[in-house]
């Protein structure tokens, strides 16, 4: 190897029977040589830098755009903003693709040939904002609880002026298409903290991770963020080496970088978490100082009406001994020991549990379950344990309501009653059943705000065809896409590069932060930022509705962002990273600095630098942490107590005495002959709530580290393929009782036997030219079973078989 | 005269691939589609390569490297070129002259580490896809080879604004987008000949090694092994 390495130019050229005579070129090339700067016209281009806000996904990242001539020509990391410091995901990266994208929609369209045939005419927008002022006014003197608004990922503007719009009309039916994105309530949280709640975990301080299914480097709601934990909690700290043990059915991108991955059965996550509680209560590893002081329900109490309950230490000590659970999870027992040791001696530790990774929802039990993981070594509120986020709203809507408002909101929501399903505030996934069955009501009108929900639900097609039997639907979308296929009328969303705007989002450490968006450039003549859509539907509706939003721009909504925070006295614009211990030690003794002498240096400095951020955060307050009725973390929920005496359905299914526990699975699933797998479907990293599915590098790249582009395909183990006698280039059909699809077969020896993995992020039936009949989508495959407790389809539950074709 | 070289701690990197699309923006690589795919022949300058896993127990894939071109000290490409198209220039930075190229596709035989990439089609960007082009980047045409140039053009700019405010480059100044990018603070780039540089401590660290180190290419692309 090193003699044909060092076989010089022109030994090479004279095997060839070749002679070139340009040995004597110089080595330094002109620079005109190397680099063609013909492509500017002008000498000396007009260019700026603009810091904004990243509209790819809902992470909250910080952008500095590159404008040169008037024209975006380059993204980069805004290196202040405390979300990214800088960094970019791929998806940022693309910004531009979508931005400038051939497919992106640009004027109204209104459906022609009767909806869902895919035929549209251009209309202008003061027809298409009659059209539905016009259906609306007769909506609201009817029924406005029967006016249903699906929104996708947005944290700011969008969703405040639709939050308003949809009070001040009178209709309940705000239902987010994508609850465990947003800013929805986390289950486990407000079972066992009573806090309505998002959490973080501070991964970079963590000197032991235990994640399952929990894939937080392929699909975690702020991937910037979690690169930088994991870098951090890789090498953050010499001459420490934290350790990460990651459960997931499947050896993903996060298992890969783990220390160790062991495989489980999928839907099992739970039953190993009370598994490993098991042996840290048997052996006596847990936190005693944590659980007698701040916790509730560990052992047996009574409730208000004198009936003892168990507690959970006995359920876990009667119901998860480790041989059982080996059993159920597939998990060796030893390992479980193992585990549970490490787990309870290198403290700081965590247990992740649901961060993105498989799709869908995990169950309120199985969060609950390791949720509990961290409450009993004392990693609730502490550095690199998990941190509760702090409450924090702008722009609250305290209009009073008049007497439409007021009845339509009075009406149970469309996706079930909210009070009695008290763990989510949104279910997605019973909205086709609601409108198929006109219970409680029909669906007279339904607006589609950046959401493709018959895409990325399990039922879609259901829903799919549910949308056909809406009367009217209107869809506010920068595509042609699965389900506003199926709208009278499609707005174009005018991008976020082009619009002003603000983001509310945390850092994993638990600070809060607020991203301004600015327009980069002047937006297209005759577009229209979303918020001047709601606002001139108000406007047509009457004074009532255009009163709840004051605001003539979105670019004034801006400005009151700005006046609250300057109001709030705490926290600054952003800047360079600060020792945050300082401003923490100075806020703790009654000081502040400043930062801005008023409100319009306090404005300048925020849209220059991006945003503002509380830099402060303090650990172990126990009165914002614990809200539960007993002011301590509850292992045994009064809140699931509640829950279960207003859903009497329920109270069949679980048992009584254990139905406030985290009561997970304890008896294997029969066996099923004819769909004998398990279907485990993932999410392609890098596609994961990206706003646009058009964009063609990183459909180019989603599949790249199993080898694969621009498909979908069926991951089965060898010992299985060996035994349904499936080669690595043969196509299967993959059956489960909802649907079948045919898909390439690769071979690979990172899942747990017996399993399947499919991808999620391809199968786009209509779209732009780069997604539109690409691959299939999997959630066409997925059974739908809906967790009692949020309403929200497990993806874990389907069982699959193999057809060889 | 500086040696500019980069180091990637395989220990930091999450494979998020941010590299790679924020070198294809900042570089104008043309969108590709499934067909170019199925053929081959679309490609990205920074690449994900993944390990599978051997052994009685594998668990299918186990590492993944993201490789750039490494810009060699001995590159086997400059070599083989019968035109002079590419080149190492003094600092290092082995190079392409695009409007030289005459599309032999030598040197891509001849990279042992398979970073060199021949347009066989004409880039298309698909109006209005065209508008967001890098002005200070060429765009390649069908028919020539082209790879990563560290994004050499940075350098020249840098190298400009030091000179028209009479001042040295400082240490920072020059870095290639995918090194900016990442979130993960993954890649270090720098000045290898200046023994405090952090990229030459790193580069002389013991978990540092050399891609396919015997066949003596000297990568100024040194990556960082996993692991204490």
């Amino acid at each position: 190897m090193k003699d044909w390495l060092n076989l010089d130019r022109r030994d090479f050229l004279a095997a060839l029977g070749a002679t070139y005579g340009t040995a004597a070129c110089a080595i330094a090339a002109p620079r005109s040589w190397f680099l063609d700067y013909s492509t500017t016209e002008d000498s000396s281009p007009r260019e700026r830098f603009v810091n904004t806000l990243c509209p790819m996904c809902p992470g909250g990242c910080g952008l500095k755009i590159r404008v040169v001539h008037e024209c975006a020509v380059g993204v980069r990391g805004n290196k202040n903003h405390p979300i990214n410091r800088g960094g970019l995901c791929s998806r940022a990266s693309v910004v531009l693709q979508d931005l400038y994208n051939p497919d992106r929609l640009h004027r109204p369209m209104r459906s022609v040939g009767g909806r869902g045939s895919g035929k549209w005419e251009p209309i202008d927008w003061n027809t298409a904002t009659d059209i539905i002022a016009d259906k609306l006014r007769t909506v609201r003197e009817q029924s406005p609880q029967s006016l249903c608004t699906v929104l996708g990922r947005d944290r700011g503007l969008t969703r405040m002026a639709w939050q308003r719009f949809m009070r001040a009309f009178g209709s309940p039916n705000l239902i987010d298409a994508f609850p465990d994105d947003n800013l929805d309530v986390h289950p486990a949280v407000l079972a066992t903290q009573g806090i309505q709640q998002r959490l973080g975990y501070d991964i970079a301080n963590a000197s032991y991770i235990l994640s399952f299914s929990s894939g937080w480097l392929d699909a975690h709601w702020s991937s910037e963020q979690a690169a930088r934990a994991f870098a951090e909690f890789r090498r953050g700290r010499s001459g420490f080496r934290p350790k990460w043990v990651h459960i997931e059915p499947r050896h993903s991108l996060t298992g890969i970088k783990a220390d160790e991955w062991l495989p489980i059965r999928p839907g099992t996550e739970g039953t190993l978490a009370l598994g490993i509680a098991h042996v840290l209560i048997r052996e006596g590893l847990y936190d005693r100082e944590f659980v007698e002081q701040r916790s509730y329900g560990f052992e047996d109490w009574v409730d208000r009406q004198g009936v003892n309950r168990l507690g959970f230490r006995r359920m876990v000590l009667q119901d998860y001994a480790p041989v059982k659970v080996q059993e159920l999870t597939g998990v060796p027992e030893g390992d479980i020991f193992r585990i549970a040791r490490e787990f309870s001696v290198n403290r700081p530790a965590v247990a992740l549990g649901f961060d993105g990774g498989g799709c869908g929802s995990s169950a309120t039990y199985d969060r609950m379950a390791i949720h509990c993981l961290n409450a009993l070594v004392g990693s609730l509120d502490v550095t690199g344990g998990v941190t509760i986020f702090q409450e924090f709203s702008l722009l609250d809507d305290t209009h009073e309501l008049n007497s439409v408002a007021s009845r339509g909101l009075s009406s149970p929501r469309l996706d079930g009653p909210v009070d009695q399903r008290r763990l989510a505030t949104s279910a997605i996934d019973l909205l086709a059943d609601a409108i198929e069955h006109g219970q409680p009501y029909s669906t007279e009108a339904l607006f589609l705000i950046d959401a493709n929900p018959v895409f990325s639900l399990a039922e879609g097609k259901r829903l799919s065809a549910a949308l056909s039997s809406v009367t009217f639907v209107v869809a506010v979308s920068g595509y042609h896409d699965d389900s506003n296929r199926h709208a009278d009328l499609i707005l174009p969303l005018l991008h976020g590069l082009h619009r002003w705007d603000f983001n509310l989002g945390h850092t994993l450490t638990g600070h809060s932060v607020v991203t301004v968006s600015q327009p980069a450039m002047d937006p297209p003549s005759g577009s229209r930022p979303p918020y001047d859509i709601v606002r001139a539907l108000a406007g047509r509706l009457g004074e009532d509705m255009v009163s709840v939003l004051p605001w003539s721009t979105s670019k004034e909504v801006v400005d009151t962002v700005c006046r609250e925070l300057f109001d709030a006295s705490k926290g600054a614009a952003f800047g360079p990273a600060n020792e945050d211990s300082w401003a923490q030690l100075l806020e703790s003794r009654g000081w502040r600095a400043p930062f801005a002498n008023n409100y319009e240096e306090f404005k300048r400095d925020v849209l220059d630098g991006g945003g503002w951020t509380d830099p402060i955060y303090f650990h172990r307050e126990w009165d914002r942490v614990f809200r539960s009725p007993s002011g301590k973390f509850a292992f045994s929920s009064v809140y699931l107590d509640h829950s279960f005496k207003a859903l009497p359905e329920t109270n069949e299914v679980f048992d009584r005495d254990r139905r406030c526990l985290p009561n997970c699975r304890t008896q294997r699933r029969e066996r099923d002959k004819t769909y004998p797998l398990d279907l485990y479907v993932y999410s392609l990293p890098n596609l994961v709530a990206v706003s646009s599915p058009n964009l063609p590098w990183l459909n180019d790249i989603a599949g790249a580290y199993m080898f694969e582009k621009w498909r979908t395909w069926v991951e089965i183990h060898p010992q299985t393929a060996e035994r349904l006698e499936v080669g690595a280039h043969d196509s299967v059909e993959v059956c489960t009782p909802q649907s079948r699809l045919v898909l390439p077969v690769k071979i690979y020896s990172g899942l747990m036997p017996d399993v399947i993995a499919i991808p999620f992020g391809f199968g786009h039936k209509s779209g732009g030219r780069w997604c539109k009949g690409i691959g299939e989508n999997p959630a066409e495959l997925v059974t739908p079973h809906l967790d009692p407790l949020t309403g929200k389809s497990l993806w874990t539950a389907t069982r699959a078989a193999i057809r060889k074709i | 005269m500086a040696k500019w070289g980069m180091t990637i701690d395989l220990d930091r990197c999450t494979a998020c691939q941010a590299c790679v699309t924020a070198c294809q923006v900042e570089n104008n690589l043309p969108p590709t589609g499934p067909e170019e795919a199925r053929q081959g022949r679309n490609f990205t300058w920074m690449e994900m390569i993944p390990f599978e896993g051997e052994g009685e127990r594998p668990k299918g894939i186990e590492r993944l490297l993201p490789r750039p071109c490494l810009h060699c000290d001995n590159p086997p490409c400059v070599k083989v070129c019968p035109v002079e198209a590419t080149f190492k220039n003094e600092e290092g930075i082995v190079g392409q002259i695009f409007s030289r190229c005459i599309g032999c596709r030598y040197c891509t035989t001849a990279c042992p580490y398979t970073a060199r990439y021949f347009n066989w089609n004409e880039p298309q960007w698909p109006s209005p896809m065209n508008r967001p082009l890098n002005p200070d980047v060429s765009v390649r045409t069908k028919g020539v080879v082209e790879k990563c140039t560290l994004c050499h053009h940075r350098l020249q700019n840098a190298r400009d604004q030091a000179r028209a405010e009479n001042r040295p480059l400082h240490d920072g100044e020059y870095t290639p987008a995918c090194v900016e990018s990442c979130p993960a603070g993954a890649m270090v780039f720098g000045d290898l000949s200046a023994p405090n540089s952090e990229v030459s401590k790193l580069a002389h660290s013991r978990r540092a090694y050399k891609l396919l180190e015997d066949l003596g290419t000297e990568p100024k692309v040194i990556y960082l092994r996993e692991g204490e």
